[in-house]
């Protein structure tokens, strides 16, 4: 009855390693990664006898990990996503929740400082109240600069955000690589590494929460994994690394490279997924759309503003100077640039956008492409004449041409190509610096700029009914004005002969009361400026007006037209074209971003959703459960006590063959 | 058969607590910041919607600043306007009682005296400043005083300029917070269209009073013959026809057709005969004139006029006949009545101001009106928008807190269920 006793120990051999497997099971049950581990036995081959085939015990086929790759697939691709969205909601509510927030918004200081020009409008010799408007001004600067530096601080912890997920992935493909030819070594004897492929599951598990990453499996069990458009970032033991680069225009701008040795592939736009897809997309979706934006609005509200204040005169009979100071275009030039590029904001900065443009040009042919959309703009150098004058045929995106000697104006720039060399390569950045470079240049608040440089009179003499209003001055030089008289002379054609400076000047507004009352009429004073105004009533012949001048010591202390025209500003459509004011551009800059965030935030928890789902599904297969394996160790424990009741009946019985004998 | 993985079941427990613990954590945010909207992404469109709200809030608190401001200075302009009316009206009294005849000329240097301390008051007045220290008939120059002259010399100059400060007071809408100094008091015209202001006529009226002059305006002409029949001349709204034949003609005043006052030139009335000489019509003329306010007097063919000596009548003169026939040889105003006249011209100009600094309180009055509504509409909406609705929140709050707890105690009933217990 050998048999007896080798079939008892096979069972106990068996169930010892039943036993083993299901205390691993029980002992990793939290272990991160761990598939539940299965003991498959089978019989033994039976022994052949006369009678029969003789069953001769159990013993362990092996021992395998419940595991689907479908699943496990599906739990990777839904973790991929939802870290994304994770990293880019954690990234993207931060800046929602500063963008309206009255106490550092932009919002609140943009009413206060419009707020504070009205106060003086109301008072225009109170320097108390031109204070005021100063530390309103003082105050704006502040938001701005508290915006922008918390945007500064954000694109730095995306920058180690990124250094930091390269490392990890960097440091994953070393370990997955590593683990690779320890998987391929341990297949060779036959059987499956459990526990080997568990942790390298894991580890691109965790990969795929740092980037999306595409896997195929080999034959001899090592599996090579690749991320963006195909680099192999583990090749069987080998694994490649990512690497971060300064952009060229902007050290802060960091593109995430593939390290090859001959040269690195700069793969930034091909990292979906994960958190560096995460923090990729709210870099170019929120977090540099709103940095150019405040530009935009700090830009904008600098030259417009500025432009209407030198049009004014301050309290000491001053031409007004700039009220903030005057921005500049951010250029950055190609180090191999020859020559250089001037480029300066228009006149007119309605047309401003928040885009990047890179020129590119061969010496006569200029391309001009708005990052943004990547419309082009084209144009082509031509000289001819003598002396050889230079022209610009310009193409613009939507087909429209035409031809200028001078700058080319492109979306409220002006962009002066005649110092640029052939093989330049420029990128302009008009809004990117707006915001940081944003600041108030007047400290005195004589020196607030709220009069107008020309003050109307009506002659004492006046018969007639006739009104001169709404007295206006722009392109102002600061130069002093030579009296201006307009008198109606009522020989048909009715109008206003001008006179300047006591000299006629040959010309006159023509006017009829019937026709013209409330039209408005444009006088342009060579060395002063531009003269608007209104005629109204009936006026007789003779009747007269004089235009002089409002500045130096004669200068009227109590205007207050141009702080009208200044708070005016306000609601005035200055930008996108003539379609917003400085509030309605932030206010879209609030709605995007919390658009953005309120979307990461609900797609995030429908992709946990997904997630969990995926967990579920995984852990259902490969999950233990500690009830089953109590009842496992509880069964088996039977199983193996039987067995060894196997051995001692075995025993038994020879030891009754034995007494027989004795 | 579905497995459930006992870290699984674990996990799941917690996240049902952690979310639930996250959802109570914003509620309660939400009740005690009484805020819908904590955050921008909670509701993007309502954000900006609140952002531009707000915007106009504080527009229509700024012009509601700005209209009181406007009052204050526009009820000052009027307070000293009423001065200014009530001091002019004491002058033209003075002037109509001081040129009466029974006043000796002691008594009107001391009358006159009165007006050149109205006239002063008067300047004082044009002078005031507001609250803020500015002249409010300045125009722009509000640091400048803009009259300035001295009843000594009688020389008074306009220092300000004719501009008016526009305030805002609502959306495109803005109103004058005052009048220029040249529109109130200086730039007048007198009845022949010749500049004057209040000052110098103020000061002409009280010297020619202290110097005694003679209350009439006074004129002379000689008649030098060629008169013809229907020839008229209007002395104070009376027509005088020249008639050799008794028909007369009729003149329209004030819309009555009075007939003219017949002056004989033949020396048959109504029979054109011999024609009379000049110094007969003279006679004649001077003995139709001699039933009116008119004084009369009669030497050759010259004839003297002299206008009531009271009264505000004054002395016009038009002559309808054929050039030559009649020479003006003496005119002389004293100018009583020029003055009441710019006097009146005067009051009538301050009232004028005054009705327009009426009507702009009016409008800011209503415009206060309009701008509270807008105020209330606004914070209305905005409430709407961002205030929490408190009953709601609590009782959703309160849930959450029961679902909560439920999921605690779940999980702790859940974790104590395992096999290992019972071996």
């Amino acid at each position: 009855m050998a048999d007896l006793l080798l079939t008892g120990l096979s069972g106990l051999t068996a169930f010892k390693n039943v036993l083993t497997t299901t205390g691993h099971n029980i002992t990793n049950a939290t272990t991160e990664g761990y598939s539940r581990q299965k003991v498959s036995l089978e019989t033994q081959t039976p022994q052949f006898s006369g009678s029969g085939y003789v069953g001769s015990g159990v013993f362990t086929s092996s021992i395998t990990r419940q595991y689907d790759s479908f699943l496990s697939t599906e739990f990777r691709n839904s973790n991929s996503a939802a870290s994304e969205l994770d990293t880019y909601y954690e990234f993207a509510s931060q800046i929602d929740s500063v963008l309206a927030n009255p106490t550092v918004g932009l919002s609140g200081a943009l009413q206060e400082f419009f707020n504070s020009i009205q106060d003086v409008a109301a008072d225009p010799t109170s320097i108390p109240a031109r204070q005021v408007m100063l530390s309103e001004g003082e105050a704006l600067e502040n938001r701005f600069s508290t915006m922008d530096n918390l945007f500064d601080d954000m694109t730095l912890r995306v920058n180690n955000r990124l250094a930091d997920t390269v490392t990890d992935i960097n440091l994953l493909s070393e370990n997955i690589a590593s683990l690779n030819q320890k998987i391929v070594d341990a297949s060779g004897k036959g059987q499956t590494p459990n526990d080997l492929l568990d942790q390298r599951d894991n580890l691109i598990d965790q990969l795929a929460s740092k980037v999306n990453v595409s896997t195929s499996v080999q034959t001899d069990g090592a599996v090579n994994v690749f991320v963006g458009s195909g680099q192999s970032l583990v090749l069987g033991p080998r694994s490649n690394q990512l690497g971060l680069e300064s952009a060229g225009f902007d050290a802060s701008a960091l593109t995430i490279v593939f390290k090859e040795q001959t040269a690195n592939v700069d793969i930034t736009r091909f990292m979906t997924g994960g958190e560096m897809g995460g923090i990729v997309r709210f870099r170019d979706e929120v977090l540099n759309p709103s940095i150019n934006t405040l530009g935009q609005i700090a830009v904008s509200l600098s030259q417009t503003f500025n432009e209407q204040h030198t049009n004014g005169v301050d309290l000491n009979g001053d031409q007004g100077q700039s009220f903030f100071t005057e921005p500049s275009v951010l250029i950055a030039s190609d180090t191999s640039n020859t020559g250089s590029l001037t480029v300066n904001y228009a006149a007119d900065i309605s047309g401003l956008t928040t885009s990047d443009y890179v020129l590119t040009t061969d010496g006569t042919n200029y391309t001009i492409t708005r990052l943004s959309d990547k419309t082009q703009t084209t144009i082509v150098e031509s000289t001819s004449g003598t002396p050889p004058s230079t022209s610009y045929a310009i193409t613009r995106p939507d087909g429209a041409t035409e031809t200028t000697a001078g700058s080319i104006t492109v979306d409220g720039l002006e962009i002066d190509l005649s110092a640029t060399a052939a093989g330049d390569e420029y990128r302009i950045r008009p809004t990117r610096d707006g915001a940081s470079s944003f600041s108030l240049q007047t400290s005195d608040p004589r020196d607030i700029a709220i009069g107008m440089p020309v003050i109307s009179t009506e002659s004492a003499s006046n018969s007639g009914t006739a009104g001169l209003n709404k007295l206006n001055v722009s392109a102002y030089s600061g130069a002093p004005l030579a009296d201006v008289s307009l008198v109606y002379n009522d020989t048909t054609p009715s109008a206003y002969d001008i006179t300047i400076g006591g000299v006629s000047s040959g010309s006159s507004v023509a006017y009829t009361a019937s026709t013209d009352s409330g039209a408005s009429y444009n006088v342009a004073v060579a060395g002063f400026g531009d003269i608007s105004f209104t005629l109204t009533g009936q006026p007789n012949n003779g009747d007269s007006f004089t235009l002089s001048d409002n500045a130096g010591a004669s200068y009227s202390v109590g205007d207050n037209r141009n702080a009208l025209a200044l708070s005016g500003l306000q609601t005035k459509q200055t930008m996108s074209d003539g379609n917003a004011n400085y509030q309605d551009v932030y206010g879209q800059i609030v709605a995007d971003v919390g658009r953005r965030t309120k979307s990461a935030a609900v797609n995030g928890a429908a992709q946990q959703g997904f997630l969990n789902q995926a967990i579920a599904a995984k852990d259902a297969v490969s999950g233990v459960n500690l009830d089953e394996e109590a009842a496992n160790l509880v069964r088996f424990q039977q199983a193996y006590q039987a067995a060894s009741q196997v051995v001692l009946t075995s025993r038994t019985i020879f030891d009754t063959l034995l007494g027989a004998f004795r | 058969m579905n497995r459930m993985s006992t870290s699984l079941a674990h996990q799941q427990g917690i996240n049902s607590i952690l979310q639930q613990q996250t959802k109570v954590n914003n509620t309660q945010q939400q009740i005690s910041l009484g805020k819908r909207i904590l955050n921008p992404s909670d509701d993007p469109a309502g954000s900006v919607q609140l952002l531009d709200l707000n915007q106009a809030l504080s527009r229509l608190e700024q012009f509601q600043a700005n209209n009181d401001y406007a009052v204050n200075r526009l009820s000052t302009s009027e307070s000293t306007l009423q001065s200014v009316t009530s001091n002019l009206q004491r002058v033209r009294e003075l002037a109509v009682q001081g040129f009466n005849d029974v006043n000796t000329p002691t008594d009107k240097k001391s009358i006159a005296e009165e007006m050149y301390q109205r006239l002063d008051e008067i300047l004082a007045l044009a002078n005031t400043k507001d609250a803020n220290g500015d002249y409010l008939y300045a125009g722009f120059k509000t640091q400048t005083k803009p009259f300035t002259g001295t009843s000594a010399s009688g020389l008074y100059t306009y220092q300000g300029d004719q501009s008016q400060r526009f305030l805002e007071i609502g959306e495109d809408r803005s109103l004058a917070d005052g009048n220029s100094g040249a529109e109130v008091f200086f730039n007048l015209q007198d009845k022949n269209g010749n500049p004057e202001d209040i000052f110098s006529t103020l000061y002409a009226l009280a010297n020619d009073l202290s110097s005694n002059k003679a209350p009439a305006e006074e004129m002379a002409f000689t008649i030098n013959g060629g008169l013809t029949d229907t020839e008229t001349l209007t002395i104070n709204g009376l027509t005088y026809e020249f008639d050799n034949n008794g028909s007369v003609g009729s003149t329209v005043v004030d819309g009555v057709t009075v007939p003219n006052i017949i002056v004989d030139i033949s020396d048959i009335p109504g029979v054109p005969a011999i024609p009379l000489t000049s110094d007969e019509i003279a006679t004649n003329l001077a003995a139709a004139i001699g039933n009116t306010d008119v004084t009369v007097s009669v030497t050759g063919n010259e004839l003297q006029l002299l206008a009531g000596a009271e009264g505000e009548g004054g002395l016009s003169f038009t002559d309808g006949t054929t050039a030559g026939d009649i020479t003006v040889t003496e005119q002389i105003s004293i100018p009583l009545y020029d003055h009441l006249d710019q006097i009146d011209t005067a009051l009538g100009r301050i009232l004028d101001v005054r009705s327009q600094i009426g009507a702009r309180l009016n409008a800011l009055d209503s415009q206060d009106e309009t701008n509270q509504d807008f105020i209330l509409s606004l914070e209305q909406t905005k409430s709407q928008i961002a205030d929490i609705d408190i009953a709601e929140a609590i009782s959703r709050f309160n849930f959450q807190i029961v679902s909560l707890q439920a999921a605690q105690q779940a999980y702790v009933k859940v974790q104590n269920l395992s096999l290992f217990n019972l071996l």
